[in-house]
């Protein structure tokens, strides 16, 4: 290799390539090993989907199952924990949503799933309905999440949902114990028809938005923050 | 499409994308156990949705970035057992010697998101356009993320190649 007291990105990019040509990896698993696997994660989608026809047989396989969950969300009645948030279901139908961390949307997306909440959940990713899902804040789909006061802030763009902030740790390496969770309050219930949750995350801004759209017509675009965090 | 050529284009995919997958994934966590691990995962969930991910622009990078998911909450909890830090490098060596171990130490210590930019932009060789649309970013925030990324690996490196000479 020739010494170049700056080198390049063509040179960084090398580099790199060359040294991953050169890690030894170990034989690759039987692929009978994968589908194995493969198939618990089958029949823990199925029984996700078994589990929307019928709520106490969900609450029954859910609680006996516990074990084939696996790697999943460690789970308690009512309660789904993770060390990224904690997912409480009660006994009048909503729940609360506890963020701490914010690095697996999917594992989110998840519980919401076996709470049999629809929801799509991303990061740096914005999703809106046209028209536009009724404001969560007004109808009870996020209560105590209501409009801000008059004159706390522009009254544009009018963003219909709540934007979450705070110090969330977006890489690993900083995951500390000085998380500061945010809660945010749910009413499944009070969801129109054909609407689900959607929830983003977003680096940029250390900002979660939480709101409503309709699961049929929506669409999505890659955004560093949602609408409306200029004005926080 | 029939389940059994369902089965036999996984197997295909299965078989050539293993070493790459594993690869790019060991070196951005610094770990082959832990990245066999989340790679047999990635593989394991890939074969689940198949008929999904065979259609997916990137199925590699699929592959790569589920791995990379599975392995965020490894990193906490094991965060003494992953390399992270440069004071971990030595625990994770089986990865290369001198100047890669170098490199792909600073690799690791790089924010999360730069990592992921690197392991489908560079190892898997993604143009900036899927790297994008696959990690659900703007194209000029992916280059944003690589020339961060390119910068502190280029220090990194001069580094080592002073080292290497002053040998």
């Amino acid at each position: 290799m020739n010494y170049q007291d700056h080198p390049d990105d063509g040179t960084v990019t090398r580099e790199l390539r060359d040294s991953l040509s050169e890690l030894a990896v170990p034989e690759r698993p039987p692929l009978a090993a994968i589908t194995r696997q493969g198939r618990g994660h089958r029949r823990r989608r199925r029984l996700a989907g078994l589990c929307v026809a019928g709520a106490a047989a969900c609450i029954a396989l859910a609680l006996g199952l516990a074990g084939v969950f696996g790697a999943d969300p460690a789970r308690s009645p009512g309660t789904i924990q993770t060390a990224d948030f904690t997912l409480t279901s009660f006994s009048d139908g909503t729940v609360s949503l506890r963020l701490g961390q914010l690095f697996d949307p999917a594992a989110l997306q998840r519980a919401f799933a076996h709470d049999r909440i629809p929801a799509l959940v991303t990061t740096g990713t914005y999703c809106s309905s046209s028209p536009a899902a009724p404001d969560p804040t007004r109808d009870g789909v996020l209560p105590g999440s209501g409009p801000p006061p008059r004159g706390s802030r522009p009254p544009r763009p009018p963003i219909r949902g709540v934007l979450l902030t705070a110090n969330f740790p977006v890489q690993p390496s900083q995951l500390a114990p000085s998380v500061d969770p945010v809660t945010v309050m749910i009413n499944p219930a009070a969801m129109p028809s054909g609407t689900e949750l959607f929830i983003g995350f977003y680096d940029l801004g250390h900002t979660v938005f939480v709101g409503v759209i309709y699961t049929g017509s929506h669409t999505c675009r890659a955004v560093q923050e949602p609408p409306g965090v200029p004005w926080r | 499409m029939g389940v059994s050529q369902d089965s036999a284009e996984f197997a295909e995919f299965f078989a050539a994308s293993w070493d790459p997958c594993l690869r790019a994934v060991a070196a951005t966590t610094g770990s082959m156990t832990l990245a066999e691990d989340q790679v047999a995962e990635a593989f394991a969930r890939a074969w689940a949705c198949w008929r999904k991910v065979s259609r997916h622009p990137a199925p590699r990078a699929w592959v790569v970035r589920t791995a990379l998911n599975a392995g965020a909450s490894w990193w906490q909890r094991r965060s003494k057992e992953t390399a992270l830090a440069s004071h971990d490098v030595a625990a994770a060596g089986s990865l290369g010697t001198g100047l890669d171990t170098a490199l792909l130490a600073a690799l690791r210590r790089l924010p999360a998101r730069q990592r992921e930019v690197v392991a489908l932009r560079v190892f898997l060789d993604l143009d900036i356009d899927t790297t994008a649309r696959h990690l659900g970013i703007a194209p000029g925030t992916v280059r944003a993320h690589l020339s961060r990324a390119m910068t502190a690996l280029r220090g990194e490196l001069a580094r080592a190649l002073t080292a290497e000479i002053g040998r």
